[in-house]
């Protein structure tokens, strides 16, 4: 058991219980903060699997762009601790959830079933591998035309929102 | 007089001896401590002496600097009061020691209903991020120490920028959150403005430096500024260096800073971070005059935290701009001269602490610039912040990456991006020369109450801002205010 | 370092998403800097960037396959006879859509511009060959229709329906990452060509993984064509967008899906026992054509009818799908069986022969469901009276009584459309059908087609409902003609109804076309 077996699994319960606050938590700004808290997590399981330069688009982007903005969504609406009635036990609603549940049985099973295999990489693979440059190397040769076809996607969205955000016509 | 003569010694003397004197001991103890311990060892005294020393003591002064230069630009002579022992302290020296220990002293308080959790957390997360940024940033060269190899940085990821980037973009969290869980409507308005303000301007601040990590070709501050001679910004694009096949005695040039290749990326990313600061004219979040700020409800060291992650900023944004724009801690020229001389190849420490003191000079000297840009500068209305961000400083932004890729693919040397950024610097220049008597006129808009009423205390800077959409941005301070102030809306009184 | 360096040829079959795209942007701007109030020339100026896609597309239809972006994508018949199916729906929602907005006051150049990128999106994925590329393009065009959903909120309804379709095709969208990304777990790989080289190894070390990942992926897009049960989205959404986006997302963006679905499963199918995949679209084909037309039976709103009668007519598609894999020989070793012996190929028909005409019945029927789809909405485009859309009445079956006197043209359209997706000859239905029924037979899955017939003669019913209050009840008193007569909306109509009855009696030069195509593109 060496260090990053003990790191791997302290970020892997971390980030599992953060996530399980984001739900469990009544109030939305405490559920915010805690979704901004499995990023991280997350973002440390990323630079254990050698992934250092997606961990830190996590950060920036995730953590530091997106969840400020559900933050300020959340304090200009000035949203509190939802009282709500309680839930009605319906029929759709135990179906749904027999459902859920046993699509993560059989997932679980899958992924529990997959026998691990670690590729033997080089030193000065490991070396490149996950890094910033190694990234962009492959954008922008291999992965060309899904990276434009990002660039479109984002301009739609843009474009998009804009439509739904402006004046109703 | 002699006030004139201590200031002038202190200036010129004591602070660069000190400087390099904790420099040559900072090198010292990293060799010694790697000689006991392990090699890498030597980062840990990094984060002791650049981290806790340097920042956390400059940022402490600055605030007192902060009065004082306030109050030289008000005609007033500022703190001076406070004693030691019964003894007057110069230069108010002693106010510092007090501040310190009103801040640790006074009650903290909290406001009835506060969230406790997220009351406590704010500051703390507005502190932490801030004192994190500066593990990045180097602040000497990579010296043999007692035949040991130290530098002075604390981590060199991969990803360099990008953990500035990153972390910055994380201080958010405490504005918004200490806004939010004072439950006070006026805290609330500047947690909103201080999320909104920044998220507008990380895109900015992102997007201007591109076009200098396209020059470099690298993200990473070391890299940046150049370990080696003729990499980074260790090199001449015009001098008489060894390149050029010359062996001068002492060599001169255009050294290759980022401020001569990126001049328009200097000004959109000084004005993108000074926003991220959240100091005047970008202080929307604080706004002392109308909603006191996110912090109105926070007593105490609490308090202290806020402020003093502001002051840290300052110094740290100052580190990354001498690292981008300003050679890091190479001299503008003489430094290969300096290197092969007998005494510093015998005495390696004595070189460290001559480049280390050239480091935190050039850091004061921008402290000294944001600070007299707070003092100078009349806030901004809400809208006219947003309207700066997105309209102005980041389609400037972008065509800057374009015209600098450009420009780059073009001639790899560098030399055609440096021609076009003197020229940008000397358009700028002369267009702020040329008509010096306008300025005031013109900036004394109907709606604009800055405090100083002697207009002349404006830098030049005010005059025409119009014509060269670079010149544009590069004035965007100055320009915006009378261009978007409209008439029939109430004035918004500038807060000093 | 592996640098591959990409030649310019390979951006050739990008070029009508690349127009479409180009088209987009070229209205954004006109809306930026072109400040006139009259905006009759967004759509011609669409049109003209449509036809030109389209028209590329047709030039480029027999180049035989090859892939580019090293196997991102992948140039063929295939994917240009998806992208002329598209841009046929494309120009003719544009069509409708001009007089539609013009009525509400509502053209604007965001509107044709989304258009245009939701249909260079649908390009885009009917030829990408790689999970993530085929991801990202799923995104553009069903962002593209999630924004043009909401366009016009009047009422509650438009809002209902942008944010249904939002939340879930967000949540499929992330049920076809999944699968997607359990695929790359088995396999390694992310490319369909690559997939299908290692597929049999990884299906016989893992799988459970591959089956998991393929049924996943199968749920993803299930939900894209509205097939039962994940076809819950449709009727709300189709209800609440505007007319001519319902048009768009009926015909275009339902072709777009199966090519991807078609390609997807083609590379899946080869490795796994065929009774798999199968199965799995047997049973989706046998649960949408039922539900499907069940549903839409007693439908009073003519809009909700249409959008049971496209999860309908998704079942029919489906049946074909399913004819795609069925194999010459029985399946080695006892594989996974669902409906006991798995139908084989009768002797002496190839394997290849008998998917071209499958494949070729599909691609008829996409063609023909896309103008008669199109046509029918674009009547309703121009029936349904805004002031009626907050009451709900706006497409109710009693605002198309007594049409036959008021308006006989627009009847005879509607008519024709209703009789075309009924699937009565001489129709361009009737043919899409027939071609898709008897692959359906010939590869014997007689049960599909026995209970398409039923279900089609079931359907018949709701569809003359239509033709029956045209023709046979009077108008009420306080109907007035609709005022929104336009040259647009007009053409659309003469245009769809001319190419239903016309590809109806003459179908030989297209079913010859697509044929070719794909044979050409099976034969490999």
């Amino acid at each position: 058991m060496n260090a990053e077996v003990v790191l791997f699994y302290a970020f892997a319960v971390l980030a599992l219980l953060s996530a399980g606050m984001v739900i469990a938590s009544r109030s939305p700004i405490n559920s915010a903060l805690s979704l901004v808290a499995t990023f991280f997590f997350l973002a440390g399981t990323y630079v254990l699997l050698l992934a250092h330069t997606i961990a830190v688009l996590q950060v920036l982007v995730y953590a530091g762009a997106i969840m400020v903005l559900f933050l300020f969504v959340i304090m200009l609406l000035n949203l509190t601790e939802t009282e709500g009635e309680r839930a009605k036990v319906t029929f759709g609603r135990v179906a749904g959830a027999l459902a859920a549940v046993s699509l993560f049985a059989l997932l679980a099973l899958v992924v529990m079933g997959v026998k691990g295999a670690p590729t033997a990489m080089a030193t000065a693979e490991l070396a490149r591998f996950g890094t910033l440059a190694a990234l962009g190397q492959t954008l922008y040769t291999e992965w060309l035309l899904p990276f434009e076809a990002v660039s479109l996607l984002l301009l739609v969205a843009i474009v998009g929102a804009v439509v739904v955000a402006k004046a109703r016509i | 007089m002699s006030r004139t003569v201590f200031i002038l010694v202190s200036i010129f003397l004591v602070i660069p001896a000190l400087l390099a004197g904790v420099m040559m001991g900072a090198y010292a103890l990293g060799g010694w401590l790697d000689g006991v311990w392990f090699p890498g060892a030597h980062r840990l005294t990094n984060i002791l002496v650049l981290m806790l020393v340097f920042v956390m003591v400059l940022a402490s002064l600055l605030t007192l600097a902060e009065r004082k230069w306030s109050a030289l630009m008000q005609n007033r002579i500022g703190p001076n009061r406070a004693d030691l022992f019964g003894r007057p302290v110069p230069a108010g020296i002693g106010h510092f020691i007090a501040d310190a220990l009103k801040m640790l002293t006074k009650e903290d308080f909290r406001p009835a209903k506060a969230n406790t959790f997220l009351y406590n957390l704010g500051p703390l997360l507005a502190f932490a991020p801030v004192f994190a940024l500066f593990a990045v940033v180097p602040a000497g060269p990579t010296l043999e120490v007692f035949g040991k190899t130290v530098d002075m940085v604390v981590a060199t990821p991969d990803f360099g920028l990008l953990f500035i980037f990153a972390i910055a973009s994380l201080a958010v969290y405490g504005t918004s959150l200490a806004g939010w869980s004072s439950n006070n409507k006026f805290a609330l308005l500047g947690g909103v403005r201080a999320a909104s303000q920044m998220i507008s301007y990380e895109v900015a601040l992102g997007l201007s430096l591109v076009g200098l990590m396209m020059a470099f070709s690298t993200v990473q501050l070391p890299a940046f500024v150049g370990e080696a001679l003729g990499t980074g910004q260790f090199r001449y694009l015009w001098g008489n260096d060894a390149a050029m096949g010359l062996r001068p005695g002492f060599d001169v040039g255009l050294p290759a800073w980022g401020i001569f290749l990126q001049p328009v990326a200097f000004v959109l990313f000084f004005a993108a971070a000074f926003a991220e600061t959240k100091r005047a004219p970008f202080d929307m979040p604080e706004g002392e005059s109308e909603i006191i700020g996110y912090f109105v409800e926070y007593s105490g060291m609490k308090f202290g935290m806020f402020m003093l992650s502001e002051f840290m900023e300052i110094v740290i944004l100052s580190g990354v701009m001498v690292v981008l724009f300003f050679g890091g801690y190479h001299l503008p020229i003489g430094e290969e001269w300096l290197r092969g001389t007998e005494l510093m190849r015998s005495y390696p420490l004595l070189l460290g602490a001559v480049l280390g003191m050239v480091f935190w000079l050039k850091v004061l000297t921008l402290c000294y610039l944001q600070l007299v840009v707070r003092w100078t500068f009349p806030r901004f209305r809400y809208d006219q912040v947003q309207k700066l961000g997105w309209k102005m400083l980041l389609p400037v932004g972008l065509v800057n990456v374009f015209v600098t890729g450009a420009l780059v693919l073009w001639d790899p040397s560098l030399r055609l991006l440096a021609l076009s950024g003197l020229l940008v610097i000397a358009v700028v220049l002369a267009l702020t020369m040329a008509a010096p008597g306008e300025a005031p006129a013109e900036a004394h808009g109907e709606g604009h109450g800055h405090a100083h009423g002697d207009t002349t205390a404006l830098p030049p800077s005010h005059a025409h801002a119009t014509g060269h959409a670079q010149v544009h941005a590069l004035n965007a301070h100055t320009a915006v205010p009378q261009k978007l102030e409209t008439p029939e809306r109430t004035p918004v009184a500038a807060s000093h | 370092m592996r640098v591959p360096s990409i030649p310019a040829a390979d951006f050739l079959p990008l070029v009508p998403a690349i127009i479409l795209l180009v088209g987009a942007c070229v209205l954004l701007m006109t809306e930026v800097f072109l400040r006139s109030p009259s905006r009759g020339y967004q759509a011609p100026l669409s049109l003209f960037f449509t036809g030109l896609a389209g028209a590329v597309s047709l030039s480029s239809a027999f180049e035989p396959a090859r892939p580019v972006f090293q196997g991102f994508a992948a140039q063929d018949p295939f994917s240009s006879a998806v992208t002329l199916v598209v841009c046929v729906a494309l120009g003719l929602a544009v069509l409708t859509s001009s007089g539609f907005l013009r009525s509400r006051n509502a053209e604007r150049g965001e509107f044709y511009a989304l258009m245009l990128f939701a249909a260079s999106g649908m390009s885009l994925l009917a030829m990408s060959t790689e999970l993530i590329t085929l991801f990202i393009n799923i995104e553009v065009l069903s962002v593209g229709t999630y924004a043009l959903t909401s366009y016009l909120r009047r009422g509650t309804r438009p809002a209902e329906a942008g944010f249904k379709y939002f939340i879930l095709g967000a949540f499929s969208s992330a049920i076809l990452l999944y699968g997607a990304a359990l695929l790359y777990g088995a396999t390694g790989s992310t490319k369909l060509s690559e997939m299908a080289v290692v597929l049999p190894a990884a299906l016989a070390a893992q799988p459970a993984l591959v089956y998991a990942g393929a049924l996943l992926v199968a749920g993803g897009f299930a939900f894209k064509v509205a097939a039962v049960p994940f076809h819950m989205w449709t009727p709300d959404v189709y209800e609440g967008a505007p007319t001519p986006v319902t048009a768009l997302m009926s015909a275009g963006v339902k072709a777009a899906a199966f090519a991807a679905m078609i390609r997807v499963f083609l590379v899946l199918g080869k490795g796994m026992d065929p009774s798999v995949p199968l199965a799995l679209f047997s049973g989706l084909a046998y649960l949408t054509m039922i539900v499907g037309n069940l549903l839409a039976l007693p439908q009073r709103n003519v809009k909700r009818m249409l959008a049971y009668s496209s999860i309908g007519h998704a079942g029919y598609l489906l049946v074909g799908v399913a004819a795609l894999f069925v194999t010459a020989e029985a399946p080695a070793g006892d594989g996974f069986r669902f409906f006991g012996a798995t139908p084989l190929l009768a002797p002496g028909l190839s394997e290849v022969a008998a998917r071209a005409d499958a494949l070729k019945g599909l691609l008829f029927y996409l063609l023909a469901y896309t103008v008669t789809t199109v046509g029918s909405f674009g009547v309703l485009a121009a029936l349904e009276r805004s002031e009626d859309e907050p009451k709900g009445t706006a497409w109710d079956l009693d605002r198309f009584a007594g049409l036959a006197q008021r308006r006989p043209g627009w009847a005879f359209a509607m008519a024709v459309f209703m009789l075309s997706l009924g699937g009565v000859p001489p129709t361009v239905g009737f043919m899409g059908k027939l071609l898709i029924f008897r692959s359906a037979v010939d590869t014997g899955l007689v049960g599909l087609a026995v209970v398409g017939v039923l279900t089609s003669a079931a359907a018949i019913y709701y569809y003359l409902r239509v033709v029956v209050a045209m023709y046979m009840r009077p108008a009420p008193e306080d109907e007035r003609i609709p005022v929104t007569l336009s040259w647009g909306t007009e053409l659309a109509l003469a245009l769809s109804a001319l190419a239903v009855v016309v590809l109806g009696i003459l179908p030989g030069t297209v079913t010859d076309w697509l044929q070719q195509a794909s044979t050409l593109w099976l034969g490999q």
